[in-house]
């Protein structure tokens, strides 16, 4: 399963602080995926991240 | 051993008694410690003292809605009332971001989130700092009054520029502010607080609508422009966009009031951390951060529970109100160690303060919040030197039920640099 960050992204900030491991703000202050989440624990944070972002900016898919 | 919905006599009393007001942090320990979801039958709603359960809540808006709080409480208004604050319920609490549930709320908050992208809100930097020079050079330079001279103008200024509401038209954002907070936070809500409430949102329904139409004709780079352009593409209705806008300006303005004097009278009563942030500026977005962890401008925030369901060890019912303690979970000592501590060099680590909030709705303006008050604090320093309390100085705060903020601050400044 592959994670990404579509262009509603308004920088919230609020996956890195959920999922520093999988997100970081690049130089735009805008989310970019720096890890593709490998285990299952990392993809239930990144589903998190999902549920919690603002802009409902973050996609998950097979 | 589950409370279930029973209110406990000993906390009732302190949620009631005047001490609360002063320093509600010892009431929120004790909340909890002995009832983290703790059902208050004077105030008739649940509060949650914890950082994960108020994390929980706000993470969770199919189990908390956001949609109807101001609803109920117009329904629950005498006849007289209600009818006086029709136009309440109309043009304030319809469809708007922060009364909304997915998916109307991702649909206008992808409207207006382009407007604060962080390569909109950097460039704010030098438009904050003009405003905040031009207002010390007007303040009382022998005792100025850091809310009324300048944490209470700041704003209004800053977010009638982002939105781009004429000079001339600036001076009635406090009066809108103070209406609206008269409505929702008064206990004992009276005919004549309706009526103004809602004569004031009918004059501000009219002006932004008209402002929406002359962008039409003549663009700028500002939120109304952009308004105009999302209501034309389909995105959202004129009526979303008015709501929005006006929710905007009142939140932009009351609460960042608030955390500009908490950060202003926090860090005079450290004076050696003071000392520090004067000397070395680049310390103050960290020292914000902390006040607003400290002191959270907006103490709480209202869902309605959608179902029956389990919070803690608590049964909630479907309708019931779940107020989240924002600023109760940000002295929860599991997640910062010694919470009542005031130190603007913390490291956050892992853990994050919620006075913005916390999932979908994260404060729109949060970033805008945050420069803001590190401009106001650097200017501050930079004008004034470190400013002193006065002798005695004894905080005088809002009723908590609206916003956590104090009604005056006077200082002494060091030096005065014209």
């Amino acid at each position: 399963m592959s994670v990404f960050v579509t262009e509603d992204c308004a920088g919230t900030g609020l996956c890195v602080a959920v999922a520093p491991v999988i997100f970081e703000l690049n130089d735009d202050g805008l989310s970019t995926v720096i890890t593709s989440p490998s285990t299952q624990e990392l993809l239930e944070t990144a589903k998190a991240a999902a549920r919690l972002c603002p802009m409902a900016a973050i996609q998950l898919e097979d | 051993m589950p409370l279930g919905r029973q209110s406990i006599d000993e906390l009732e009393e302190r949620l009631a008694d005047p001490s609360f007001q002063a320093d509600p942090h010892a009431t929120y320990h004790l909340l909890r410690k002995r009832a983290p979801v703790y059902w208050s039958d004077r105030r008739n709603y649940w509060l949650v003292t914890s950082m994960d359960l108020v994390s929980h809540v706000l993470g969770t808006p199919d189990d908390f809605s956001s949609v109807g709080f101001e609803s109920r409480k117009i329904a629950q208004l005498n006849p007289d009332v209600a009818n006086a604050a029709g136009r309440v319920d109309e043009h304030f609490t319809t469809l708007q971001l922060v009364s909304s549930d997915p998916p109307d709320h991702t649909r206008i908050r992808r409207a207006f989130g382009s407007q604060f992208l962080p390569r909109k809100v950097k460039p704010l930097e030098g438009m904050i700092r003009d405003a905040a020079n031009r207002l010390l050079d007007n303040a009382s330079p022998d005792q100025p009054d850091i809310v009324s001279d300048y944490a209470e103008p700041l704003p209004v200024e800053v977010i009638s520029e982002i939105i781009g509401i004429p000079r001339e038209t600036r001076n009635r954002i406090p009066v809108v502010t103070l209406d609206q907070r008269a409505f929702f936070g008064s206990p004992s809500l009276n005919i004549g607080h309706a009526e103004r409430f809602s004569s004031t949102l009918e004059e501000w329904h009219d002006l932004l609508s008209a402002w929406m139409m002359e962008r039409r004709s003549f663009p700028k780079d500002d939120v109304l422009t952009k308004a105009a352009e999302m209501v034309d593409e389909g995105r959202i209705t004129n009526d979303e966009a008015v709501t929005t806008i006006l929710h905007l300006v009142i939140a932009g303005n009351g609460t960042t009031t608030a955390l500009i004097s908490n950060a202003v009278y926090h860090i005079l009563s450290h004076p050696a951390q003071a000392r520090l942030l004067a000397d070395e500026p680049h310390r103050i977005p960290n020292a914000v951060e902390e006040v607003l962890r400290f002191e959270a401008p907006l103490p709480t925030d209202r869902r309605i529970a959608t179902r029956t369901l389990t919070l803690g060890d608590q049964t909630i019912s479907k309708g019931d109100l779940v107020m989240s303690g924002l600023a109760a979970a940000n002295r929860d000592p599991d997640h910062f160690p010694d919470p009542d501590a005031f130190d603007v060099t913390r490291t956050f680590g892992t853990s994050h303060q919620l006075a913005f909030g916390w999932g979908i709705h994260l404060c729109l303006g949060a970033p805008v919040a945050r420069l803001e008050a590190s401009i106001a604090l650097q200017v501050l320093f930079e004008r004034f030197g470190v400013a002193q309390l006065l002798d005695g100085f004894e905080p005088n705060w809002h009723a908590i039920t609206t916003h956590r903020g104090l009604r005056t601050l006077p200082i002494k400044p060091e030096r005065i640099q014209r």
